[in-house]
């Protein structure tokens, strides 16, 4: 897979994890493959530093995980967001918003 | 009301059962640290093997999808290392780590460890010595005495360089060509012979002046202490002050040891007062334990010729103005 190395930000991992958990809880590596897909690629969320992602935001209650079985019969841990993820999630989400348009318009002034 | 109420209550548990959610996880990664670790592993690995089957069904064989994947995971360790750092209770698990392997290594140089601790516990006993050293002669010279670090020693030199004492006259002199200073107490160590005949036991005590006591500034455990006008006429007032270690080893402490007879250097003398517990007399790290009037030496110390105080006498300078002294 091409992957145009775009190094992330702060707290856009945590975003983008909540973000893709939102419909269907997921393992790992569909988790990964899914934030890939839906940013077309820029971001390639390697194990390094999805796994301790994972686990902090578990620690910090936005995450649940259970072991179940993967589309080929093999046990993989599955995640899902909790109520306080999705709670979590709105937040973010409308920091970004906020940050993004405020570098759209910084970037835009002359 | 009510609302409020429930408001307050619903924010309380939420920030209890966040602080519950820490400890719990704190719990899990400490005490649970094998089970913790197997499901990390497990996570991991299933990781690997969905990466394998993903690059196999793109139509890699088996070897190559495994080399691949492998490098694609960047190890199993460092990933396993990098989540571990995530978890709470990191830094105490370093921590005990860090203790572990510090015992190994005392455990496999037992002399070197055994020779650091030595001289560790010896520099630092040497120094506790020398600050409570310090601690006593310096600031706190005479203890149960406040501001003992300001009484200053007054006592006649012979040209010969030793200190010969001064006469009871000389005393009574003294504060004529002392007028910067406020009292002049006078003092005498005296070897006494206490108890009945046959079962005396040599004790030290004290000849004081009159003012000893209200110089120094201390009240008296049990009892009073000596009035100046007992410490005035020669052979007058047959009273005595025992010390606190005394009162407490020889009465147990009883306020019935007040008005008892002492038979001192075999005269009868009356029991008037306690020290304060901390008080052990006047010089440097000698303990006493009597006081009398140092009027009464030509009756303690019958037999010898020409009485003399023969003591050292101390004094405190005059704080703020001073009376005047009659010309």
């Amino acid at each position: 897979m091409p992957s145009p190395s775009v190094s992330l930000l702060q707290g856009t991992l945590d975003l983008l994890i909540l973000k893709v958990l939102a419909l269907e809880s997921r393992h790992g590596l569909g988790i990964s493959r899914r934030i890939g897909q839906i940013t077309a690629g820029t971001f390639e969320v390697k194990p390094g530093s999805l796994f301790p992602a994972l686990h902090r935001m578990e620690e910090a209650g936005w995450l649940a995980s259970s072991w179940g079985e993967s589309e080929n019969n093999r046990r993989a841990k599955y995640y899902q967001l909790t109520k306080a993820g999705r709670r979590q999630l709105d937040v973010e989400a409308a920091q970004w918003s906020r940050i993004s348009v405020a570098m759209a318009r910084a970037l835009d002034a002359s | 009301m009510e609302p409020h109420l429930r408001r307050y209550g619903a924010g309380a548990r939420r920030k209890l059962g966040f602080d519950m959610r820490r400890l719990l996880n704190l719990w899990r990664n400490l005490i649970r640290k094998d089970r913790v670790e197997e499901q990390l592993d497990a996570e991991v690995r299933s990781y690997l093997h969905l990466l394998e089957e993903e690059k196999i069904s793109r139509g890699l064989d088996p070897q190559t999808a495994h080399r691949e994947a492998l490098m694609e995971l960047g190890g199993i360790e460092q990933v396993k290392e990098s989540t571990r750092d995530a978890r709470a209770g990191r830094l105490l698990d370093s921590l005990s780590s860090d203790v572990r392997h510090a015992w190994r290594m005392i455990l496999k140089m037992p002399l070197t460890a055994a020779v650091v601790v030595v001289s560790l516990g010896a520099g630092i006993g040497v120094n506790a010595t020398v600050f409570s050293w310090i601690q006593a002669v310096v600031f706190e010279p005479l203890p149960g005495v406040s501001g003992s670090g300001s009484l200053q020693l007054v006592e006649p030199r012979v040209e010969g360089g030793s200190y010969p004492g001064m006469s009871w006259l000389e005393y009574r002199d003294l504060p004529e060509s002392l007028s910067s200073f406020r009292e002049l107490l006078a003092f005498r160590t005296v070897p006494f012979y206490v108890g009945e005949a046959g079962r005396t036991e040599r004790i030290y005590g004290m000849l004081v002046s009159g003012n000893y006591f209200s110089t120094l500034g201390l009240t008296p455990a049990l009892g009073r202490f000596i009035q100046p006008e007992e410490a005035a006429r020669p052979g007058g007032e047959p009273v005595i002050v025992i010390s606190h270690e005394y009162w407490r080893t020889r009465f147990g402490a009883s306020p019935n040891a007040l008005g008892q007879s002492l038979r001192v250097n075999d005269r009868p003398l009356t029991i008037i007062g306690v020290t304060p517990p901390r008080f052990q007399g006047t010089i440097l790290a000698v303990n006493f334990s009597f006081w009398t009037p140092a009027t009464l030496a030509p009756v303690l110390l019958a037999g010898r010729p020409n009485w003399r105080i023969e003591g050292s006498a101390a004094t405190r300078r005059w704080e703020g103005s001073r009376p005047k002294r009659p010309a």
